[in-house]
């Protein structure tokens, strides 16, 4: 079953998909939402923070933040065995999960030194190199006078279904390919039909006395016409069978291409976990 | 201090910000800008034209720090 890959870039993926039932496509564009994991900054522990933004919204900044994850998902321990954890593991360093660490160990550390200035991400000293945010530029808090700001950020893995930081995809569509529309002679004649190609010269054309659509028009085009203009009474679009086109976008911390293999895994993992859970309780 | 993701589809926009509040100011058209800068879907052409950073004016009456 052929899969066209119609436009790539490292963090957008554009395939053209046959012969997939929908239900399987839409299983792997909700797991890219919500059950692919990626790193993003959990809780930060403030030394100091004289800014005019109180503790709760700099965390949440933070964490809103996209961090490099591509490597971190093989490193760090899978977000399901931190569930346990508490913050004075994490602090000492003690928080491992089969040898592997759970939280990765961010810095920030800045003052004004008399001018306005603002702190951006380059500021941000990592533990880990692998770790880091994906913008350079990305302005966190702005600092006056002798303002300072001191904190420590722990990030870990998550998953979207926990908080929306972390969600890799931005983007995550899927939807059917338009090859023609259907006209109800009985309530559109051909009268009717060549009012409907005069009024709209971008979308349709009239072809052996019946309405056709053009080369490149959209389904936003002919449902546009559907709502707004023939109100559903004539027209009505026809789909490719089993043909749809899958658009993934991230934010960055992630490769498209990773995180569709990533969503992929979790549903198996899924699947598993489900039969695991069937055998147990069949016996 | 303006918002670092679109409200709606959740990409980050504020690394644009600096170069598109320059752009604009020197007076060209923001859909231009948002254009070159790669921001085509409507929710993240809109967070970005109606943010306004207002830090830099409210910054001015922040209590005074006195260290011990
Ligand atoms: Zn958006």
């Amino acid at each position: 079953m052929p899969i066209q890959m119609l436009e790539e870039t490292p963090i957008s993926i554009k395939l053209l998909v046959k012969g997939y039932p929908l239900a399987v496509l839409n299983a792997i564009r909700r797991a890219a939402l919500e059950l692919c994991p990626k790193m993003a900054i959990d809780f930060v522990i403030v030394e100091r923070n004289d800014s005019t933004l109180f503790n709760e919204v700099l965390a949440h900044r933070l964490a809103m933040i996209p961090l490099t994850s591509d490597e971190a998902l093989d490193h760090y321990a899978p977000p399901e065995a931190c569930a346990e954890c508490d913050c004075r593991k994490v602090e000492t360093g003690e928080c491992t999960y089969e040898g592997k660490p759970c939280y990765a160990t961010l810095y920030l550390d800045a003052s004004a030194d008399g001018k306005y200035k603002i702190v951006y991400t380059k500021d941000i000293i990592s533990s880990d190199e692998s770790i880091k945010p994906v913008y350079d530029n990305i302005p966190i808090v702005p600092l006056i006078g002798n303002q300072k700001v001191k904190l420590t950020a722990y990030a870990r893995l998550g998953r979207g279904r926990e908080h929306a930081k972390w969600m890799p995809a931005t983007v995550a569509v899927v939807k059917p390919v338009l090859k023609d529309i259907s006209v109800k002679e009985t309530l559109c004649n051909e009268e009717c039909q060549r009012e409907c190609a005069e009024k709209c010269k971008e979308a349709f054309t009239m072809k052996d006395g019946k309405l056709t659509i053009k080369d490149g028009t959209t389904l936003s085009m002919v449902m546009y016409c559907i709502e707004y203009v023939c109100e559903g009474k004539g027209i009505r679009p026809v789909f490719e069978e089993d043909t749809y086109i899958f658009e993934l976008e991230t934010d960055g911390s992630l490769s498209a291409r990773r995180t569709l293999k990533e969503s992929a895994r979790a549903i198996v993992q899924k699947l598993e976990a489900l039969k695991r859970k069937l055998e147990e309780k069949a016996g | 201090m303006i918002p670092i993701r679109c409200y709606t589809c959740g990409k980050p926009l504020i690394q644009y910000y600096d170069e598109f509040k320059k752009r604009v100011e020197a007076g060209e058209d923001p859909a231009k800008v948002l254009d070159d800068l790669g921001i085509e879907r409507y929710c993240c052409r809109r967070t970005m034209l109606a943010a306004v950073d207002i830090s830099k004016e409210i910054i001015k009456f922040s209590t005074k720090v006195y260290r011990w």
